[in-house]
């Protein structure tokens, strides 16, 4: 095995065993609540991770199903049996904004700034987005000349079709970016505590939302505030409508273009990070920024620079749930919590890109599996209790790593001495 | 400016204190007295968490899971008092034990662990946001909120003879124990920092951690009992969240107090009767918005932002007075060392 294999095959054991004893240590909770704990997890892996009808771990590999016709059993490969639609899809619909949250929040950590102000600028970046997203085809039908827009020209309505979402997802990206310079500015400026301000910046940006979605953006007097919900044209098509519309596997699933553009968004901060002249500026200035500045790198600047790019990830994360998933903001959208949750998939994944993929995905399961549990008795925050376990001894590492190593050179035979006597011992 | 700052430096601070007392006379005779006792109510958690936030940065461990902290004492003091046959007392009591347990958890995370310090309080904040919902269903079948008619407030006190003051009486009287107790640690906590031996030591393990291991210092102990007394006041903060008005527990009721608990800190610079009335004033920004809000049709969530950009402004200007403090220092230093050198030519 080369070194670069073992060493990543190293970094990942630590969240792997983290997962596994976050997993353990909360049974206690699960006994707590006087329910089997095996068939507790079974459910909610199910839940998140398997097929429709999928009742115990076997069932994550392999199914056995009837044929509702000729009611023969025959034995699937689950991940890839879809009928009736598959969880793995709600999965990568959840994924989608975690991805880019937990980009966000990796580019910000790799400058050495801790921020975690996600959750506002994703609400925001999505207000931008719903607002555009109806306001903006308002004008141009008005400004055509069109009463409906189902009778819109066909050439109008596909040119829409093509820079409306681009228009949404840029302003989304663009106030996110703003809304996460202000703490860079501060931090950088005049040293403000990016962590405390964030958290400032968050509270007051769910105060803002939901100021604006019951004031000047409500719809109508539906008993929950919402707002309007985005024309047509804005609309980023989920793959069980489009392309996709005859695979079962995705149905139910409102994942669509947005996956596309968050992946390519991971191999673009990959890129950037690892790859670009800027991203060794930022990574510099995370280890020392006095360091960074001696050596000749603008270390403000990349640090403001982080922080924007950051911004305008999280910005481009609420464009996206809106004009793929949501496409109305209904209050309580603001507290959905996904900011933050981008925050605890970076810290776990080391925010290591493909590391951050892999669990985004697992948070996303084990979250929509923990919103289904509540059926069998079991509140949702078990899963909000298994992640804490879960960061928390991902964050032990160097207690295991220095414990590990002390063994290591325990076990080691001692080297052979002089009066040792060759051959004695076979 | 820093010239100026310099030269007249003794001048303009007790300037700013005597503006300082104007203002404040003048809200209280200006204001309701209903609003004044409200704001002293609501400043209450925020006088215990910035006393909490402080030992602790005062111990040099920036302690940012106050806001689990405060959520636990929150809960658990509902939860024992409601166990105890609804006695708020008992529930006080544990809640200051259980903050206080936390906080020794906490801190052996931390120091014999080594879990990254910012890390480990978001997931304890985590932690406790979760736990107390899942053991308000799993054991009292409660969905968000838990109350029960058993469970009784604390009493108010009325002050024998401060009571009968024309002005000050109501000012000074009628609220309940964990009110007083508030003003009692304010007092205690700055003879613990500045007139103890031990709170010598405190100070120097947050000066400087290795200085102080030289001259004999048991860093780790010190840090420990910080963080466990820290934690003791945050989870007093947060019972009286919950016991302190209404007896009953609201899921996540703490709703970033204890993040603003640690701005008051910063604020104050880490002192503790600073800190008491930056946190009067959080507490009077609160009052306020609840006041505008029955008083006037002003939308709440725009009103319930005040406190919060009370607290942005706040952090400004506590990053402008840092910044101004080095520059006095800088200037300082240079004109003392200049002199000195042009001694020895």
């Amino acid at each position: 095995m080369s070194k670069g294999w073992r060493q990543t095959l190293e970094n990942a054991s630590i969240p792997i065993l983290a997962i596994i004893a976050g997993l353990v240590v909360s049974t206690i909770f699960v006994l707590i609540a006087r329910v089997d704990p095996i068939q507790t997890y079974a459910n909610l892996f199910c839940e998140g991770f398997g097929p429709t009808g999928c009742s115990s771990f076997g069932n994550l590999l392999v199914m056995q199903v009837e044929d509702e016709e000729s009611g023969a059993v025959q034995t699937v490969f689950s991940p890839l049996y879809g009928a009736k639609g598959h969880k793995l899809a709600l999965v990568l619909e959840r994924a989608t904004p975690l991805i880019l949250t937990a980009l966000s929040a990796a580019v910000a950590f790799q400058a050495g700034m801790f921020s975690i102000g996600m959750d506002g600028q994703f609400v925001l970046g999505a207000v931008a987005a719903v607002f555009l997203g109806f306001w903006i085809p308002d004008q141009i039908y008005l400004a055509a000349g069109v009463a409906d827009p189902e009778t819109a020209p066909q050439a109008l309505s596909t040119i829409m079709h093509l820079i409306m979402p681009v228009i949404c997802l840029g302003a989304a990206m663009i106030v996110g970016a703003f809304y996460s310079g202000i703490a860079g500015y501060l931090k950088v400026k005049l040293n403000v505590n990016e962590l405390i301000s964030t958290i400032i910046l968050n509270a007051l940006a769910v105060q803002l939302v939901g100021y604006l979605i019951n004031f000047p953006l409500r719809a109508d007097m539906n008993s929950l505030a919402r707002t309007r919900a985005i024309d047509d044209t804005a609309w980023l098509v989920p793959f069980n409508r489009g392309i996709f519309q005859d695979i079962e596997w995705f149905s139910g699933a409102r994942v669509g273009v947005g996956l596309i553009i968050a992946i390519a968004a991971a191999i673009g901060v990959w890129f950037f990070l690892w790859r670009s002249t800027a991203g060794y500026e930022q990574r510099m200035t995370r280890g020392s920024r006095l360091f960074a500045r001696f050596g000749g790198i603008p270390s403000e600047r990349a640090a403001l620079r982080a922080m924007l790019i950051s911004g305008a990830l999280s910005g481009l994360a609420g464009g996206i749930q809106i004009l793929g998933v949501e496409r109305r903001i209904v209050d309580g959208f603001a507290l959905s919590g996904i900011g933050f949750d981008g925050v605890l998939v970076a810290i776990l994944a080391k925010e290591s890109v493909f590391g951050i993929i892999l669990v985004a995905a697992f948070f996303a399961g084990l979250d929509n599996g923990s919103v289904n549990l509540q059926f069998g008795n079991i509140p949702r925050q078990l899963g909000g209790i298994i992640i804490a376990f879960i960061i928390l001894f991902n964050a032990m590492e160097n207690f295991f790593r220095s414990n590990i190593t002390r063994i290591r050179t325990r076990l080691r035979p001692p080297a052979p001495t002089v009066e040792a006597q060759p051959g004695a011992t076979t | 400016m820093t010239d100026f700052l310099n030269i007249r430096g003794h001048r303009i601070q007790t300037g700013l204190m005597i503006t300082g007392i104007i203002i404040a006379v003048a809200l209280l005779v200006t204001l309701p007295i209903q609003l004044l006792q409200s704001s002293i109510r609501l400043a209450t958690p925020f006088i215990l968490g910035s006393m909490a936030a402080l030992i602790a940065s005062r111990a040099g461990v920036l302690n940012l899971a106050i806001e689990g902290k405060m959520l636990l004492g929150a809960f658990i003091a509902v939860v024992v008092a409601y166990l105890a046959g609804g006695d708020p007392a008992v529930g006080v009591i544990a809640a200051t034990l259980a903050g206080g347990g936390l906080g020794l958890i906490f801190a052996v995370l931390y120091l014999r662990i080594r879990v990254n310090l910012i890390v480990l309080a978001l997931a304890v904040n985590l932690f406790v946001a979760n736990a107390t919902v899942f053991f308000l269903r799993t054991l009292f079948g409660a969905y968000g909120t838990f109350a029960d008619p058993s469970l009784r407030i604390l009493p108010q006190i009325h002050l024998p003879i401060i009571q009968s003051i024309p002005f000050l009486g109501p000012l000074l009287s009628g609220y309940n124990i964990i009110v007083y107790l508030s003003w009692i640690t304010v007092a205690a906590v700055w003879v613990l920092l500045f007139r103890t031996q031990f709170g010598r030591h405190i100070r120097a393990v947050g000066e400087n951690k290795e200085a102080a291991e030289t001259v004999g210092i048991n860093v780790t102990q010190v840090q420990i009992f910080a963080l466990t007394l820290s934690g003791m006041l945050a989870g007093l903060a947060g019972s009286f969240l919950s016991m302190g008005v209404l007896s009953q527990f609201v899921e996540n009721m703490t709703a970033g107090r204890g993040w603003i608990a640690i701005t008051v800190s910063l604020f104050a610079f880490e002192r503790p009767v600073a800190a008491f009335f930056t946190a009067l004033f959080f507490g009077l920004s609160e009052a306020a918005s609840i006041h505008l809000q029955t008083t006037t049709e002003l939308p709440p969530d725009l009103l319930l932002a005040m406190p919060q950009l009370a607290t942005l402004a706040a952090l400004v200007l506590v990053a402008l007075r840092v910044r101004a403090a080095e520059l006095l220092k800088r200037r300082n230093f240079a004109s003392q060392f200049g002199q000195e050198l042009a001694n020895l030519r």
